[in-house]
């Protein structure tokens, strides 16, 4: 039973969506009874579970979600529940009842529009439950995604930063040593993807798109909409923070996307026009905070974290309730929710930051320090200069004390903070403690960062500083647009894209010619680097060429030059002739005479291969004569050459001397006695001239002979290899002729009317 | 007895239908179809049902055998040829009576290359079954396709001489390091030439550029998947090879998966077939990195992998078919499923592989795989809004349910075997057995 008790918080916020998604004409129940039942019921499973787990007898609760139980999937998606996934699914269920709550008290509301605020809380939920299994974080993260982008209105570019999250924790779960569960020390590297996906998880600082923006007409949605996928994030910070290997420093590197978080959160705060984008930005600084703390790793920076994150849920979201709640009390929680977020005592913000401060001076991080003292001020100062939101509704007096719910323990935790996460990070000591001994340390610069950024914050805030300038004034939107790097991402997938283009343009890989030549240059790149790829070769052995092997080759040579350059058809058919001849000769003069049944499959060939030039000859004469522009090719078609651009000559040139160098230094080293350098160089040549024919070839003829040229080369070495290969090769032969008349003859538009 | 004769009936079944098609598609084009659906179904429940080991000897030692790889691949085939048949469904008469014949018979030589025992007797057969493509197009095709259908002949062609050479080669390598370099310099271009891994890739772009889509499907479902089975059997043929090959495997596959996923999102929008060619090109990349683990469980990734790219294919074959929001949703779960995007039947597949694959100390190539698979994704996103609608003469212009059917039917296949690919997963794990993996 107990270990089903991990399902219950998803599964009741699940039922609540989808209850909420029936037509009204359908109900059977009253929706503003049920949704909050069962999101009360979502909270009182997750109350039980971190009563189960508080005093650390029981490790924890564990679901498998998925059956996979083949051999190849030892491990399936699961969810564990320890100590601080049920803190994560408590502040979820907490957060989505609350602003449910506050929510429902508006008669015009339409049920249906809650379905999307709790399908990402139950995703939330769902999340914070499966981060200790990686089939089961990878999972839950795509839920949370699609939950996002269905029901919360993320764009295409939230979509693709949660899918950039979602590859940096492939990247992160692949470095674990246990790939069985996210804990234990992880390495540098995945422990900074793990803390780069939290982060745009939680929607920090560039990944803001990651969540949706604050709207002020029905802001209570951010206390589900933001808080939870915010909540869900930090459960995968703190976890992978905690992983930090006891013999390894802080890397400064993994402290980067929390203090960019901070400081660009509390610039782009100071600069919005609106409540809501300040709003959003002061809460991507206070997650930059968080993102600090986790990245400390144990057990000061778990137990700060955990401060951190109820501050933050309770703190914003008597902030997003009392914004559109008239009254003095909805005032007095916005005061106490912005004190905590800033850090004032003796509220839970300020002992958080006491240990944090601490510890960043403690480890020589000055500049975090720094940068969260600043963003601290800017954070804390731009709500006086916006105007405030007029109340939408007046409300009954009893929900005007609803903000002051999550306002208030931000006091009582603030007093009680030594007893909190005392479970979760394992600490033998009490935060309150450990504050009160930081502070009694009398470091001016503690306490100076503690406070003095706040009090000038809220005293600007007081102040109404800006208020009397123009809310929108374009310079303060330029800035505020480069900062957000939206203008740069757009620009990096553009640069994207257009380099792609022009490079798949450039390279005209769908151009004939090219395609060809780049095919093969590829093929013999690839090779070459495997050749060399496993070192250098073996120096070469055995006897050079003799007199009668120079001239195997030059004949191979003059063969290779000719049908490259001369596109005569008379040519072109002696060529072919001479280069049987040679394959005849050198096989004679080395020694390596195939079986009489493989010299009889070949001469099959050769007849097959002579009816299939005469047939492709012929098909081009007939082709030719239907073209009236070509007469003089129809009366002397063996002497006409084919259409070529001159200006391909020097490239004809080059290509010959490369491959006559190529083949020139070539010593057949490793089949020294089957290969001799005698049948090897005349082969490799007649191999080469051929394939470069066939890439400058633009009749069928010479590409179906330039081909035949290339197979006498590997006919050359089949015959020293093995007899049965010599056979099977010129099989292959005729297959290839085959095709090419075919693929020729298919392509004439033998038929007028389809032509 | 009974082994045999399922084995037969295995090999002659396509020929048969190949030639009921060449006597019954000028006559009666729908019922050739019809006829087609049935005998593709009927494959997959005779592979299905045949005993794997099953023998019949032939001539010279050779044999026809049914080993758990052509298991495998001939059900893959199967699958593959059903899709190509659902995409012909409602086109017109001259396009059945050219397709069905050609379509039957490549399918022969493609089976018939995976179940002979000797490997360049097989060679022979598949380059023959891969380029009756380039010669079998339909009359109003031939001349706008005729130059790039010559030049995939030619090219293909060339790879056979230099498998020839190397699997002569493999057989006396007697533990001679040369030798075994030599053999992978010569194997390796010619598998990236047949499977179309960057940089060997440009043919399939000019195919799907000159081609009728029909074609290009065909080669890229069927012809490619067979040529990852042949490199599969070479695989289990020469088990040093796997260790040697080792590192080329996965930088060939992380490069392809790479840069595949990022010429897929630079595709112009308006250009239907380019970011599927490359997305192609990045699953075979994520394929290969998963043969270059040597590892057991990624060699059952990559056989799920293949599978899952099957479906993808089909679908995104049948998408210009089906109305505007399933069409956008097809092409979108085609994409994501070659991406290996979690929740879709690529991902268990690709997870086993990044799995195994940091056992290698592979450093670059994990975030590569990891980098070509996002950039598909971004690229599924990208083309939601494109709409990718396709002109072409194939079709007759009605609304056709069964390809919307067939669409859903994928598409829920997809989701399900994304989320539970237990029920596929034993039988990609027996499959590899004959291949030798050091790893677990």
């Amino acid at each position: 039973m107990s270990p089903l008790l991990a399902l219950a918080s998803p599964v009741s916020l699940a039922l609540a969506a989808l209850a909420s998604l029936v037509p009204a004409s359908r109900q059977r129940f009253r929706p503003r009874l049920l949704l909050p039942l069962l999101a009360l019921v979502a909270l009182g499973a997750a109350v039980t579970q971190l009563a189960m787990l508080w005093d650390g007898t029981r490790a924890s609760l564990g679901v498998t979600l998925s059956p996979w139980t083949a051999r190849l999937f030892t491990v399936g998606p699961r969810l564990e529940v320890d100590a601080l996934a049920a803190y994560g699914v408590l502040l979820v269920c907490l957060a989505s009842l609350v602003a449910l709550l506050h929510g429902l008290r508006d008669e015009s509301l339409a049920i249906e529009s809650l379905a999307g605020p709790l399908a990402v809380a139950s995703s939330a939920t769902l999340f914070c439950a499966a981060t200790r299994s990686p089939l089961g974080l990878v999972s839950s993260w795509l839920l949370m995604d699609l939950a996002l982008f269905f029901g919360a209105g993320v764009r295409r570019r939230g979509l693709l930063a949660g899918q950039l999250g979602l590859l940096f924790i492939l990247a992160g779960l692949m470095g674990l040593a246990d790939p069985s569960l996210v804990g234990g020390e992880l390495g540098s590297w995945p422990r900074l993807w793990l803390l780069a996906a939290a982060g745009i998880r939680m929607g920090t600082y560039p990944f803001s798109w990651a969540l949706p923006r604050t709207r002020m007409d029905g802001v209570w949605r951010a206390g589900i909409l933001r808080l939870g996928p915010a909540v869900a994030g930090a459960t995968l910070a703190i976890r992978a923070g905690a992983s930090l290997g006891s013999g390894n420093g802080v890397d400064p590197l993994s402290l980067l996307p929390g203090a960019l978080a901070m400081l660009f959160g509390g610039l782009l705060a100071w600069l919005s026009a609106e409540r809501g984008t300040a709003l959003d930005w002061a809460f991507t600084a206070g997650a930059g905070l968080l993102l600090t703390a986790a990245a400390l790793g144990s057990p000061v920076g778990t137990t700060v974290a955990a401060l951190l994150l109820a501050d933050l849920v309770l703190g914003r979201l008597a902030q997003y309730l009392a914004e559109d709640t008239p009254g003095q009390a909805p005032r007095l929680a916005w005061g106490l929710s912005a004190a905590s977020l800033a850090g004032l005592p003796p509220l839970l913000g300020f002992f958080a930051r006491v240990l944090l401060y601490r510890a960043l001076l403690d480890g020589g991080h000055g500049w975090v320090l720094l940068t969260a003292a600043l963003s601290t001020a800017l954070t804390a100062a731009p709500f006086g200069r916006l105007p405030a939101l007029s109340p939408r509704t007046e409300g009954p007096s009893a929900w005007q004390l609803l903000p002051l719910g999550p306002a208030l323990p931000l006091v009582l935790l603030g007093l009680l903070s030594g007893w909190l996460p005392f479970a979760l990070s394992g600490a033998e000591w009490s935060p309150m403690a450990g504050s009160a001994r930081a502070l009694l340390g009398l470091d001016w610069r503690l306490i100076s960062a503690l406070l003095v950024p706040p009090l000038l914050g809220f005293a600007i805030h007081r102040s109404g500083w800006g208020s009397r300038r123009p809310p929108v004034d374009a310079p303060r939107r330029r800035v505020s647009r480069l900062l957000r790097l939206t203008e740069l991402f757009d620009g990096m997938r553009t640069a994207l894209i257009q380099t792609g283009r022009m490079i798949h343009r450039s390279l005209g890989l769908v151009e004939g010619h090219r395609t060809m030549a780049l095919t093969l240059l590829a093929a013999v790149g690839v090779g070459l680097t495997v050749l060399a790829g496993a070192g250098p070769l073996p120096d070469p052995v055995g006897p050079g060429l003799d007199g009668v092997g120079m001239i195997l080759w030059g004949v191979a040579t003059l063969i290779a030059v000719v049908n490259l350059l001369v596109t005569r058809r008379l040519v072109t058919l002696i060529i072919l002739w001479v280069s049987y001849l040679l394959v005849a000769a050198v096989l004679l003069v080395s020694g390596g005479t195939p079986t009489p049944a493989a010299l009889v499959v070949s001469a099959l060939v050769k007849g097959l291969a002579g009816i299939v030039v005469v047939a492709i000859l012929s098909i081009s004469v007939v082709q030719l004569g239907a073209d009236g522009a070509a007469g003089a090719a129809r009366r002397a078609p063996l002497l006409a050459a084919e259409p070529s651009d001159r200006n391909e000559t020097p490239l004809r040139l080059l290509a010959l001397c490369i491959a006559v160098l190529l083949t020139g230094s070539l010593h057949a080293t490793t089949l020294q006695p089957t290969l001799p350098d005698m049948v090897l160089r005349p082969a490799l040549t007649l191999i080469v001239g051929g394939v470069l024919t066939a890439i400058f070839a633009r009749s069928p003829l010479r590409l179906a002979v330039s081909v035949l040229v290339a197979l006498c080369g590997f006919e050359l070495i089949y015959a020293r290899l093995d007899p049965g290969l010599f056979m099977t090769g010129s099989l292959a032969a005729f297959h290839i002729l085959f095709a090419i008349l075919a693929s020729l003859y298919v392509g004439l538009a033998l038929d007028p009317e389809t032509a | 007895m009974i082994a045999t004769s399922l084995l037969l009936a295995l090999a002659l079944l396509p020929l048969c239908a190949a030639l009921l098609c060449i006597w019954l598609a000028p006559r009666d084009p729908e019922k050739s179809l019809k006829l087609s659906y049935g005998a593709a179904l009927l494959l997959v429940l005779l592979v299905s049902l045949s005993v794997v080991d099953a023998r019949i000897g032939l001539f010279a030692g050779r044999a026809l055998e049914l080993q758990p790889i052509a298991q495998l691949g001939v059900q893959l085939l199967g699958l593959a040829m059903l899709g190509f048949l659902l995409s012909l469904n409602r086109a017109q008469a001259q396009w059945l009576e050219a397709w069905l014949p050609l379509a039957w018979l490549s399918l022969f030589g493609l089976i018939l290359s995976l179940l002979i025992s000797s490997l360049p007797v097989a060679l022979l057969i598949f380059l023959g079954a891969a380029l009756l493509w380039a010669f079998a197009l339909p009359p109003s095709a031939r001349a706008s396709s005729a130059g790039v259908t010559m030049r995939f002949a030619a090219l293909i062609s060339l790879t056979l001489p230099l498998l020839l050479i190397a699997f002569r080669l493999a057989e006396e390598r007697a533990a001679n390091d040369s030798v075994e370099r030599l053999v992978l310099a010569l194997a390796v271009p010619a598998f990236g030439l047949i499977l179309g891994l960057i940089p060997l890739h440009a043919w399939t772009l000019t195919l799907a550029g000159g081609t009728p889509r029909a074609m290009v499907f065909g080669v890229i479902s069927l012809v490619q998947t067979t040529g990852f089975m042949l490199l599969l059997r070479t695989l289990a043929e020469y088990p040093w090879a796997t260790e040697v090959a080792r590192g080329t495997l996965v930088a060939a596959g992380a490069l392809s998966a790479l840069v595949g996923g990022w010429m897929a999102l630079s595709a112009r929008r308006d250009d239907p077939d380019d970011w599927l060619v490359y997305a192609a090109i990045a699953n075979s990349g994520m394929l290969l990195a998963g043969l270059g683990t040597q590892s057991e469980v990624a060699g059952a990734g990559v056989a799920l992998l293949l599978f899952a790219r099957v479906l993808a294919l089909v679908l995104l074959d049948l998408a210009p078919r089906v109305p505007r929001l399933l069409r956008r949703l097809a092409y979108a779960a085609g994409t994501l499923a070659l991406a290996g995007t979690p929740g879709l039947a690529g991902f268990p597949g690709l997870w086993l592989i990044l799995l195994k694959l940091q056992a290698g100390q592979n450093g670059v190539a994990k975030p590569a795989i990891l980098a070509g698979s996002g950039l598909l994704f971004a690229t599924a996103v990208r083309r939601w809004r494109a709409d990718t609608v396709i002109e072409d003469a194939t079709w007759i212009d009605v609304p056709d349910p069964g390809a919307r059917r067939a669409a859903l039917i994928l598409l829920a296949l997809l989701v399900l075997l994304g989320i539970a690919p237990q029920i596929v997963a034993p039988a990609f794990g027996i499959a590899l057995r004959d291949i030798f993996f050091s790893l677990p």
